[in-house]
């Protein structure tokens, strides 16, 4: 199980009363439909649920990777002052980009590596975002200090120059968890991690999540199909037609 | 940060990427040549115009020439910045030579007077000098049957010319060069050196005469020779001619001109065309007079300085009751000059299709790029690249393939224009076709001349193209659902 945040701390991150609908020839396609969420900060999070029922459509809305509706997406970051309590959805496109970078992670079914660069250049892609050419040249080193480590804490260090080709599915996986925690975000966003992976391997990266979570407070919000994986969240929420079941 | 190394990534890693830098390449090498080469072309037709014809020309207006040729010389040498005049005649005739006949122009020119007008002192060859081409070039001479007539490589022999003369070691002929052309004791020297069987038949040899080296090299002429020039009297149309020896060679690099004149004393032919007059028509002067500007003053390029003496010359012509044309020297060739500026437009805008073609190239490439690269923008957008950073991931590699492509192709162009005529040279030795033959072109050599304009015009055009190729796949990558694309393998 995860670390368990306390009842009374406020919330990282609110989702209220969110809906998204889709136009689709004419016809408006409801894909959420008042969803109401709440992540504290360093919790583990399952949402598990049919497909078709949104849990992707929620992560990409609540990650900023696609607009609402209606509905407001709260954030109370602790790093960052001037997101306390702040909409997300009514911001621009610029500083969603630049919280997508800074306070959220990501990663995907497939890992997405990017085929060109090599599995550490995959891990710094987040800090080459973050930063201009000036600061990424002076900070480099230490960058590349930072990526050794986590690729280190993900068990594939001795893999760091190699193209993402020649890596075993778990392996990549574990890269795409690396490349997640370059920036230090509050909340990594999973969507079905172990979907593409052995048993085994999936229980590794369940391992790994834990530990991340324990040792460094990283919230992560899981959509998954994997009941193992849904067990180690302290919460377990069930989604059914574009909400949750207990709403 | 990311924009650049992912450019330079994705520019490493693809073959089309490879292809588009090519033809861009190749494009701009191609643009950059054929600018040169028609630079070259125009600015060596200028440098030859000029050189044979002197700055202003003033030409009679009667059949019977320039009358008050003293008088006009008064006015115009008063003028300022005028420094030197020479009459001259130009006639159109031909010539007979054994059994056969060559429309030609024959030219009446006072050589000492000439060569202060004009580039002629430097034109002609000494008799040294082109006794050792003839010896180099004729290698069967003396020699009788086939091995006499063997050919003659001519583009080896108009090189060696070409060396001899643009040598900045070589003093143009002095005063005293230029009149032996034409003095008794030469033709006589000439006629018992290259026609001993003649020297009985002419204890006093006719007129000498100057022809171009081509017609010297590839045998047409053969020095010490002897022709009849006809032409037609200016004042009866009847047919008059004259015997004339040959004695010297001249290399204008104008091939028409090597090719078909003959450059006779001004005496001679006044004397000529005068042969055949009415009893009571005034003899036969001059054509007109050919006058020369300080150079300080008036350079190759200020033509609104030539214009505005030639203003003042015509004028002060006027003023002494004269009604005579002036030309410019641009003027006395306006037609050519035009023509070859609109050819050189033409080839430009011709091969300017190329480089459009190298814009669709970097259009299908970066097209293709985008669309196999969509889950890497949607996983860049994921981990909060922003639109505009993903647009100028694309735009930044067409520029890349565009920039880098002008860059390489403007030195390969450039190392091939400068080495055109070695490149035509190995060319002619391996193939034995000759690519700028220099009776079409006029011309020995290729001329090639670089120009700023020119360069800017090669380098502007591909670049745009490229920024404008770019833009399309560059702002269509981020809107064609990259993230959707993620959530699928």
């Amino acid at each position: 199980m995860s670390a368990s945040p306390s009842p009374n701390e406020p919330a990282l991150y609110s989702v209220r009363d969110l809906h998204k609908e889709y136009q689709m020839q004419g016809v408006t396609v409801p894909v959420l439909r008042g969803c109401d969420l709440e992540v504290k900060h360093g919790e583990i999070l399952s949402i598990i649920g049919m497909s078709g029922v949104g849990k992707t459509t929620l992560l990409n809305i609540m990650g900023l990777l696609d607009n609402p509706t209606s509905g407001e997406l709260i954030y109370s970051s602790g790093e960052d002052k001037e997101l306390q309590g702040c909409d997300l959805a009514g911001l621009k496109l610029s500083k969603k980009c630049s919280i997508r970078n800074r306070h959220f992670g990501f990663v995907f079914q497939f890992y997405h590596l990017l085929p060109d660069l090599t599995v550490i250049e995959n891990v710094l892609l987040p800090s080459m975002i973050a930063l201009s050419y000036g600061k990424y040249s002076s900070q480099r080193s230490s960058l590349e200090e930072r990526a050794r480590e986590l690729l280190d804490r993900v068990g594939v260090l001795d893999r760091s120059e190699f193209p993402p080709s020649r890596l075993s599915g778990g392996e990549r996986q574990r890269v795409a968890i690396a490349r997640a925690l370059m920036n230090n975000p509050e909340l990594v966003f999973c969507d079905e991690p172990t979907g593409n992976l052995d048993t085994s391997t999936g229980d590794r990266i369940h391992e790994l999540i834990l530990e991340l979570n324990r040792e460094l407070g990283i919230g992560f919000i899981l959509v998954t199909h994997d009941e193992g994986l849904a067990s180690l969240a302290s919460r377990i929420l069930t989604m059914r037609d574009g909400r949750f079941e207990d709403q | 940060m990311y924009q650049y190394f992912l450019s330079l990534r994705f520019f490493r890693s693809r073959f089309l990427t490879l292809a588009a830098f090519l033809s861009t390449m190749f494009g701009v090498a191609m643009l950059l040549i054929v600018q040169s080469v028609m630079g070259g072309y125009m600015s060596q037709l200028k440098e030859n115009i000029r050189g044979q014809e002197a700055h202003l020309r003033i030409i009679g207006n009667g059949p019977l020439g320039l009358k008050n040729l003293s008088e006009v010389e008064d006015e115009v040498g008063a003028i300022e910045g005028v420094i030197g005049s020479a009459p001259f005649i130009e006639r159109l005739a031909v010539y007979r030579s054994g059994v056969s006949i060559k429309p030609v122009t024959l030219a009446g020119v006072d050589p000492v007077r000439q060569a202060k007008v004009s580039d002629f002192a430097s034109y002609l060859l000494r008799p040294g000098e082109l006794d050792e081409l003839l010896q180099k070039h004729h290698p069967g001479a003396g020699s009788v049957g086939e091995e006499a007539l063997a050919a003659v490589d001519m583009p080896l022999a108009i090189d060696d010319v070409h060396s001899l003369l643009s040598d900045p070691a070589r003093e143009p002929l002095g005063d005293k060069e230029l009149k032996r052309f034409f003095d008794l004791e030469w033709r006589i020297e000439i006629l018992k050196k290259h026609r001993p069987l003649l020297v009985k038949e002419f204890p006093v040899p006719p007129a000498g005469i100057i022809v171009g080296i081509q017609s010297l090299l590839d045998r047409q002429l053969m020095l010490g020779q002897i022709l009849t020039v006809i032409t037609l009297s200016p004042d009866t149309g009847r047919e008059i001619s004259e015997r004339f020896l040959v004695t010297g060679a001249i290399n204008t690099g104008d091939f028409q001109l090597d090719d078909s004149t003959l450059f006779a004393d001004v005496q001679k032919v006044r004397n000529l065309l005068n042969r055949d007059l009415d009893q009571n028509a005034s003899p036969y002067r001059y054509q007109g007079l050919r006058i020369s500007l300080d150079e300080d003053e008036v350079t190759i390029q200020d033509l609104d300085a030539l214009n505005d003496i030639r203003n003042e010359v015509a004028l002060a012509i006027a003023r002494s009751g004269s009604l005579l044309a002036v030309q410019t020297w641009p003027e006395i060739r306006a037609n050519l000059l035009k023509a070859v500026g609109i050819e050189k437009l033409l080839v430009y805008f011709i091969v300017l299709i190329l480089i459009v073609f190298t814009g669709s190239m970097i259009l299908l490439m970066l097209t293709l790029t985008v669309i196999e690269k969509t889950k890497d923008v949607g996983v860049l957008m994921s981990l909060g690249a922003p639109p505009w950073g993903v647009t100028n991931i694309f735009l930044f590699n067409g520029l890349l393939i565009s920039m880098l492509g002008t860059g390489m192709g403007l030195g390969l162009g450039y190392a091939f224009s400068a080495n055109i005529n070695e490149i035509h040279d190995l060319i002619y030795a391996v193939s034995g076709v000759e690519l700028f033959p220099a009776e079409i072109y006029q011309m020995d050599r290729i001329p090639v001349h670089f120009s700023h304009a020119d360069i800017l015009w090669c380098t502007l055009p591909p670049v745009i193209v490229g920024l404008l190729a770019s833009l399309v796949p560059a702002t269509w990558a981020p809107r064609r659902d990259p993230i959707g694309s993620i959530q699928y393998e």
